[in-house]
């Protein structure tokens, strides 16, 4: 037995106190008497006899302090406890579209699950291990633990996804957790070679690469792209579907291509080990789902479908606010060529917010309404102040021009520096410098735009267009007017290029399919998500989302884990997206021939330590404390109805 | 001063009245004591004795002789001085318990009983009663016989500078004050609380007794000394002469204990005053002090 607290037995010094108390309460109870005489014959009271006696009460309330100073010191008990500390197992399971090809006793990834099951039945009972699965993230399916059930709940309800590995990732998760545990094991059940990974990083640690794989014939649709812009009819649209052959035989393949479910191209090509075909499709009828399909004799399928939106036609109606009539007959030109566009101008004194409601997308020629019209726009020389410089004022302007443009400057002689070709409105603007520009405004963007075009002289100027995308809504703010060009000249070709990339970028309806989702990417729609939407995934699992009102949320999808159609709907909402694999590490499922062997791995065994304990036992000492009260209690009351107390 | 209880009122009672005497003594002075004398120095016939050798042949009544052939002497009252000695308890238990203010109790007392027999014309001495030959030698520790009514004021003014200390030593005491009295008897009136041993108050008495004295006493005791068990409920007794302790439990079969034993110890006394013709009176000092003295002492033949 030991104590913790030696010092607390400073507290017996406590014992002399009642002691004392004991003496002084005697001491003060003299009673003077003529004669002891007559007080002879009564019998001297055994407390009291002496200077100091004690008594049974003493006792115990010496006995209850002994205790608390006993409880104080905190005295335990050592013993000694054989602990087995088992290993712990990380186990990764790459599950991976790679993953899905077919061997000959079942897919890669039956394998691995197999393999993860076995592992988990050879467990001991002091054993753990952790779960994590690896796909294009990494998920922790499983917390270290020994419990065998749901370990095998956890491994039997993973299934193999149809996007890429992020192996490296989720080898860096097993690690860290790796680093902290005792007598720690890594298993990585994977298709992969660790050479895909940074081998220091491997090496430094106890991982064991368990590989699947010996098929490796494979074909996969490696793009799928359709090229249809508001200017296309469905027939003009074409679609380009490339296959690779990843085998090192000759392939036979046959192409299947369906719209909306009907099969609109069958085609059979040849493709030699690692040759690659694009092959064109064209004469659609309709808008819809585009699918392509291909049949080989490979071992993985989920490359072999592809998906594509055939944007559904429609017009696009466009107001022109605008005092000047010169830019609708510009716009007039256009609309010649391009049918669908339909453009209705109206003066600036007649706008009003609720004349929107009936348009695509609206252009603000040197006019900027009071409040955010809440629709696509292109706001062209957004000021009529021909001052030099203007600094407006939020308190003094009206709010909605502030926002869109806080600073602006009048500059003459523009020559375009430079301008961003990777925005939609700047494609096939080889030459725009050449644009003759006679005077512009230099803005200062706001945050949530991209600066497109700038001008020379200080490269730190403000630019005189930029775009970005505000409460939802499509932006272009362009300095100078468009106007001043005749589309129909061949030197103003460059304005015209822009303007129809600015009419087409404003369009709603070509936002649907413009944007290539890959599997394991993001979608983020083009249009504020509010209240409850339920995303239909193609294994036709519903995955809900509530967006409480007022926090319109900029919506970022991430659970895109399969290959086809996600379908989006809501209470003001509906919209769709397809996701395609894409992934030539994915494809290429020919084992890596790099051996692991350099990689260490040592198999733990669980160990039997013994561990000298401390048990305090002074908490159950302290119960005495309350009986002891109490019979000290009971003592005092039957000495008090004795009159001997 | 006499103390307030001494108006004049009580003092004319007290002057009617006269401390009783059994025995007979002589007196050089005339007194209320009536003395039978064979002598017949009075002329007042009080009885017959019967002759003995050395009686004076003139007082044998001859007619009784030839009637009755017995030889008789005529005896013949004569009022004499009676010589009072008041021995008062000054040792320190007289002061204790201090509540009941027994010494008090007891210097008025000695007042009554002087003035009693100042105004029967006999002479009385206070002397105090303490641990005998240990009293300081400078220290008075008696009065001179007074005859006169007039020297109570010296007597209280004696009584006045007493303070009761040391242990009484009864027996040494009592045989000191004899010895110094060289053979002046008449009543002594022993007064004191008689805490002591039966032995010690039988030995001092009977001495009294056996020096002719007509012995008389008055034990004073307080109302706390025989019920102390109401002061406390436990405590150290410490006696305060002895100064010896003792723890007791003031437990209800206590206090019976100790009534008990008190109760027993004045009726052993007040038995063996009974039986040796010694006149015992009980002074509670919660009794009122003029009905102990004008019915209490001539009811029980103290005074008359």
């Amino acid at each position: 037995m030991g104590f913790i607290n030696l010092i607390a037995l400073g507290y017996l010094a406590l014992i002399s106190l009642v002691v004392l108390i004991y003496f002084f309460s005697k001491k003060k109870n003299v009673i003077e008497v003529p004669s002891i005489i007559p007080w002879k014959v009564l019998k001297e009271d055994v407390v009291r006899s002496r200077l100091f006696k004690v008594d049974l009460l003493f006792l115990l309330q010496i006995l209850a302090l002994l205790l608390l100073i006993f409880f104080l010191t905190r005295p335990y008990l050592r013993s000694s406890i054989i602990n087995i500390s088992g290993k712990n197992i990380i186990l990764i399971i790459d599950s991976s579209a790679s993953m899905q090809t077919s061997e000959d006793d079942g897919s890669r990834f039956d394998q691995a699950k197999s393999q993860a099951l076995k592992m988990i039945s050879n467990l001991n009972q002091w054993d753990k291990m952790m779960a994590i699965s690896a796909s294009s993230s990494s998920e922790i399916i499983s917390e270290f633990t020994n419990d065998k059930h749901k370990l095998d709940k956890a491994i039997n309800k993973l299934r193999p996804k149809d996007t890429g590995t992020n192996l490296e990732e989720s080898l860096s998760l097993g690690i860290s957790f790796l680093k902290n545990v005792e007598r720690g094991e890594m298993h990585v059940l994977t298709d992969q070679s660790p050479s895909s990974i940074s081998f220091t990083k491997l090496k430094a640690e106890n991982i064991k690469f368990i590989r699947y794989g010996k098929n490796f014939a494979n074909v996969a649709i490696t793009s799928f792209d359709v090229y249809q812009d508001m200017f296309k009819d469905y027939t003009e649209r074409e679609a380009y579907v490339t296959i690779k052959n990843y085998s090192d035989d000759n392939q036979n393949v046959i192409l299947n291509v369906f719209l909306n479910s009907e099969k609109i191209e069958e085609k059979e090509i040849e493709l030699k080990s690692n040759e690659q075909k694009t092959l064109k499709v064209k004469n659609f009828t309709t808008s819809g789902i585009l699918k392509a399909e291909i049949q080989t004799n490979d071992f993985l399928s989920v490359d072999n479908t592809a998906y594509a939106i055939i944007n559904k036609i429609k017009p696009i109606n466009i107001l022109l606010v605008s005092n000047d009539n010169k830019l609708k007959s510009e716009l007039e030109k256009i609309r010649r060529s391009a049918h669908r566009i339909r453009i209705t101008r109206i003066e600036v004194p007649d706008y009003a917010p609720e004349t929107i409601k009936n348009y695509n997308a609206a252009i603000f020629h040197k006019f900027v309404p009071e409040n955010n019209p809440d629709i696509n726009s292109l706001y062209i020389f957004p000021s009529t102040n021909t001052s030099d410089t203007q600094t407006k004022n939020t308190e003094e302007g009206n709010i909605f021009s502030t926002l869109l443009v806080p600073k602006q400057r009048l500059v003459k002689n523009v020559k375009l520096l430079d301008w961003d070709n990777t925005h939609p409105t700047m494609k096939h603007l080889d030459n725009l410098d050449e644009l003759s520009i006679e005077s512009s405004l230099e803005m200062e963007p706001p945050d949530w735009s991209t600066p497109l075009m700038k001008i020379a002289g200080n490269s730190d100027n403000p630019p005189i267009a930029f775009a970005g995308k505000y409460a939802g809504k499509r932006i272009m703010v362009l300095g100078f007017d468009i106007s001043d060009f005749d589309f129909s000249k061949s030197d103003n070709l460059q304005a015209l290029i822009m303007t129809l990339n600015i009419i087409q970028w404003l369009n709603p309806y070509e936002i649907e399919g413009s944007a290539k989702i890959l599997t394991g990417g993001q979608y983020i729609p083009n249009y504020n998500v509010k209240g409850n939407i339920e995303i239909l995934n193609p294994e036709g699992e519903t995955l809900k989302y509530n967006f409480k009102d007022g926090t319109e949320g900029h919506f970022v999808f991430n659970d895109i884990e399969y290959v086809g159609e996600y379908k989006i709907s809501g209470a003001d909402t509906e919209g769709r997206f397809v996701a395609n694999l894409f992934d030539e590490k994915e494809s290429r499922i020919e084992p890596d021939s790099t051996d692991d062997e350099a990689l260490e791995f040592e198999r733990k065994d669980a160990i039997t330590s013994t561990e000298d304990k401390k048990n305090e036992f002074s908490k159950y000492l302290l119960l005495f404390v309350p009986l002891i009260l109490l019979l000290e209690w009971l003592l005092y009351y039957r000495k008090v109805r004795a009159g001997t107390a | 001063m006499l103390g307030d209880i001494f108006d004049a009122k009580f003092l004319r009672k007290l002057e009617s009245l006269c401390i009783e005497c059994k025995k007979t003594y002589s007196g050089t002075r005339k007194g209320n004591y009536e003395m039978v004398n064979k002598r017949g120095t009075s002329v007042e016939f009080a009885d017959y004795q019967a002759y003995v050798p050395g009686d004076d042949f003139r007082y044998i009544d001859w007619n009784i002789y030839w009637r009755l052939d017995k030889l008789l002497v005529k005896t013949f009252k004569e009022e004499v001085e009676l010589s009072v000695h008041i021995l008062l308890d000054s040792s320190k238990s007289m002061l204790f318990p201090k509540e009941d203010k027994k010494f008090d109790y007891a210097k008025d007392l000695v007042i009554a009983l002087s003035y009693i027999a100042l105004s029967s014309k006999n002479s009385v001495r206070i002397a105090t009663l303490s641990n005998g030959n240990k009293t300081s030698k400078t220290a008075k520790n008696k009065t001179p016989f007074f005859q006169q009514k007039e020297n109570i004021f010296t007597m209280a003014d004696f009584l006045r500078g007493l303070t009761p200390e040391g242990e009484l030593d009864l027996v040494n005491s009592v045989l000191k004050y004899t010895f110094e009295l060289k053979g002046r008897r008449g009543t002594i009136v022993v007064i004191s609380d008689f805490m002591m041993k039966p032995e010690v108050y039988v030995k001092a008495l009977n001495f009294l007794r056996f020096k002719n004295f007509d012995v008389k006493v008055i034990q004073i005791l307080g109302a706390n000394e025989l019920d102390p068990f109401t002061k406390a409920k436990r405590g150290q007794i410490v006696d305060v002469e002895t100064k010896e302790k003792k723890t007791i439990n003031f437990s209800a079969a206590n206090r019976k204990l100790y009534t008990d034993y008190l109760e027993d110890h004045n009726k052993q006394l007040r038995h063996f005053c009974r039986t040796r013709r010694i006149v015992y009176s009980l002074a509670k000092t919660n009794v009122k002090f003029e009905d102990f003295i004008l019915r209490e002492l001539p009811r029980i033949g103290f005074i008359r």
